[in-house]
């Protein structure tokens, strides 16, 4: 089923890559954020059903947008995206309320399974 | 200046007008607030080392917090907090003043007027992103200054938003602040107080004032019990707005019964002269400092100037000349405008500038002064100038006049279609300008109000706008003249001079008529001949404006008008001059609001209604008719 996604990452070759892969599912991006900042403006705004969440960004790391979100009360989906060795986040992100993490590097291939899994 | 108003109790038992009038001055308290802060920001940026300017922020920001938690404005409380909470670290040297830190300041503080104004529009504002980008700063600055903290704690820096109106002290804060948190307290829980109140009879009420910092230093014994009174008190505009409506009513009532008293108007001097006195009080109380809007144009060169990457120094003089509010509010989106443009196209790169022997940093004055009952603005620039040439090409690029006809026009001439609707001498459209403000707007704005506009500029040195504002709005005074049986009257402010002219001493120049005036030529009009018309299309029948010149005799003595317009002077004739009056002029009603050469109404003391006839209207049909006629000459 298609779902309304927010990508939040700071690489633009990254948001590309969520993006196609997402879109040849038939999900629809409602929009990017390259920071923390907008990140949060734009999931409040565009209360999307699906945030994939980069975990370190310029001027906050995920875990604020995340507590942020579920502060605010929105109940969609997050998928946190994090690079290898930082297992203690990704606990603390799924305490917060994240769905489920992905390890960087990945494969479309494996962002979909998650994606699949969470919706 | 500031009347803080202690913590609101905002329980149903308080009347729904009472918290309308909560709100209103929380708004006017705020929006001072935010100005005052952006003015600081801009301050500090430039001097890091301001501790004063450091100080006041925290003070500021401190004091909003307060007064929005109270009123039970979440986004503007949380926001002011963090800004505090991020300047009570930079007083501790926790945190660095640095450009990024500015920029997102800046941004806060744009979210905090947004959210002040949402107030009122109801918009929606997001800010929950820069409030967490701020307590994110915030957070690192402690943990520097905590190594032995627990780092990746996200949880401690969120409790800022407090749920209820009953402030926390949690964490350091300055003496005077915490004296001030116990001190509402204490206070807040039974108080309801009066927001304006003069008189001494409440004085179980409380009005804090917070005049200058060091008026909080107060011995800490005694600030349970100190009640201070300000000096100052804030009124709601529209209130005063009735009240002058009052007194305009009343000076019309008195004019009329003196009129119909049949009694000579000496025994009503006393009653005349109070009254006068009364409405010039009212007058006086809407007036404020034009430094009020001059102090915000910092802010707004140093946006323009760093997206534009220019050194713009903003020099303010005549701040304390004072002007109606209502007259600054219409043109303070005009004056914004007229600021940007002199930044984006007045003053050149640094480069430019030391090629033509220029310092770096370009330099933009803000002058007012008051010159008879008008105030003069001024706004210059030292920057490129404009060259009339290239607007008098454009003149002929945009299809405005032809190439032949632009020709004849002199550089003055020139200079007044920037100020045509349509024309842009921007050859760009950047982010500064292109914004729909254009010059045509700043003049429709600055004629609304009975002013005027025009430009001097000198090619490579700069060039100065120049607002001449009327320095109150609601009285004017007007030159009363009879046209048949009607009165009617001009604005003194375009009143140039009132002259008698024999009719031989005015000619038929092709199809207008001119006379000499001190030694210029200028153009003449029956304003009989202009009011006789169906239609304004008109003008261009031939012989339009000749038609009463034809019906009298030589020798005939005329009442003649001069208003200046534009660098213009015009001659309006007139069958017969009465006297020089303040009018209180009213707007026209329908179906004679699209009337194009009236501006206003107004009632005399005889009980007639008065028309306020436009003297700009006819300045530009005369210009308009006059370039048709240099066409005719061209071909």
């Amino acid at each position: 089923m298609s779902k309304k996604v927010l990508i939040v990452d700071d690489s633009m070759y990254m948001r590309k890559l969520i993006r196609e892969a997402l879109e040849k599912e038939g999900h629809e991006i409602v929009g990017e954020a390259e920071n923390g900042e907008i990140a949060i403006d734009l999931a409040l705004s565009l209360t999307p059903e699906l945030i994939t969440l980069d975990n370190i960004l310029p001027d906050m790391i995920g875990l604020d947008i995340l507590k942020v979100i579920k502060e605010e009360g929105l109940t969609c989906r997050i998928i946190m995206i994090s690079a290898v060795g930082q297992q203690s986040v990704i606990n603390e992100g799924l305490s917060l309320g994240a769905s489920d993490y992905i390890i960087k590097p990945f494969t479309s291939e494996k962002l979909l399974e998650v994606v699949n899994k969470v919706i | 200046m500031n009347v803080a108003f202690d913590r609101i109790n905002l329980n149903d038992t308080i009347m729904s007008s009472k918290e309308e009038e909560y709100k209103e001055m929380f708004l006017s308290e705020a929006l001072q607030n935010y100005e005052q802060l952006n003015e600081l920001f801009t301050t500090l940026e430039k001097d890091h080392d301001d501790s004063e300017s450091i100080d006041s922020i925290f003070r500021i920001t401190h004091t909003l917090k307060g007064n929005a938690m109270g009123m039970g404005y979440e986004g503007i409380a949380s926001l002011s907090h963090v800004m505090e909470d991020v300047f009570s670290e930079v007083k501790e040297g926790n945190i660095k003043l640095n450009k990024s830190l500015f920029d997102n300041m800046f941004k806060a503080n744009d979210k905090l007027g947004a959210l002040i104004d949402a107030l009122t529009t109801e918009e929606k504002v997001s800010y929950k992103g820069i409030l967490t980008k701020l307590n994110v700063i915030l957070r690192k600055a402690r943990e520097k200054n905590q190594p032995s903290g627990n780092s990746t704690d996200v949880n401690d820096n969120k409790e800022q938003v407090p749920e209820e109106n009953i402030p926390v002290v949690e964490q350091e804060t300055t003496p005077e602040a915490e004296l001030n948190e116990v001190k509402q307290t204490t206070e807040g829980v039974e108080e309801q107080p009066e927001i304006i109140e003069t008189s001494t009879e409440n004085t179980d009420e409380v009005i804090e004032v917070e005049e200058e910092i060091e008026e909080e230093e107060i011995e800490e014994d005694d600030t349970q019990r100190k009640v201070a009174f300000s000096d100052i008190v804030q009124i709601p505009i529209r209130k005063l707005d009735a009240l002058m409506n009052q007194v305009e009513q009343l000076i019309i009532e008195r004019d009329r019964l003196i009129a119909v008293s049949g009694r000579s108007s000496s025994d009503f001097t006393s009653l005349q002269r109070i009254t006068s006195d009364l409405q010039y009080s009212v007058m006086d109380v809407r007036l404020v400092q034009i430094g009020f809007l001059f102090n915000k144009f910092h802010r707004v060169v140093r946006d323009v100037a760093s997206i534009e990457s220019k050194q713009v120094n903003l020099v303010l003089k005549g701040t304390e000349v004072e002007i109606d509010r209502n007259i600054l509010k219409i043109m303070s989106d005009s004056l914004v405008h007229l600021v940007r443009n002199s930044v984006s196209h007045g003053i050149e790169d640094a480069q430019t500038r030391i090629q033509r022997g220029k310092p770096e940093e370009g330099v933009i004055t803000l002058n007012a002064r008051n010159e008879k009952d008008n105030v003069i603005v001024e706004i210059t620039d030292d920057g490129n100038g404009i060259d009339t040439e290239i607007i008098r090409k454009k003149i002929v690029e945009k299809g405005m006049l032809t190439k032949e006809l632009a020709k004849y026009l002199s550089s003055d001439e020139v200079l007044l279609y920037i100020f045509e609707p349509g024309f842009s001498n921007a050859e760009k459209i950047t982010e500064v300008s292109g914004r729909g403000v254009g010059m045509d707007v700043v003049k429709k704005a600055t004629e609304s109000i009975g002013g005027q506009i025009s430009v001097e500029t000198e090619v490579g040195k700069g060039s100065t706008i120049i607002l001449k504002l009327p320095s109150s709005m609601a009285v004017k005074g007007a030159l009363l003249f009879l046209l048949g049986k009607q009165e009617f009257a001009f604005a003194l402010s375009y009143t140039e001079a009132v002259i008698s002219l024999y009719k031989y001493e005015i000619k038929i120049i092709n199809s207008g008529l001119m006379a000499k005036y001190l030694d210029k030529t200028i153009s003449v009009i029956f304003l009989h001949d202009l009011l006789a018309m169906k239609n304004l299309d008109d003008i261009h029948n031939e012989g339009a404006f000749h038609t009463t010149y034809h019906e009298i005799d030589d020798n005939k003595k005329l009442d003649v008008i001069v208003i200046s317009y534009g660098n213009r002077l015009i001659g309006i004739v007139v069958d017969k001059l009465l006297q020089q009056k303040e009018i209180v002029e009213k707007t026209i009603a329908k179906p004679l609001d699209n009337v194009k050469i009236l501006t206003g109404t107004t009632i005399l003391g005889n009980g007639n209604v008065c028309l306020v006839v436009d003297a700009v209207a006819i300045a530009e049909i005369l210009f308009k008719s006059s370039q048709k006629s240099k066409v005719m000459e061209v071909m």
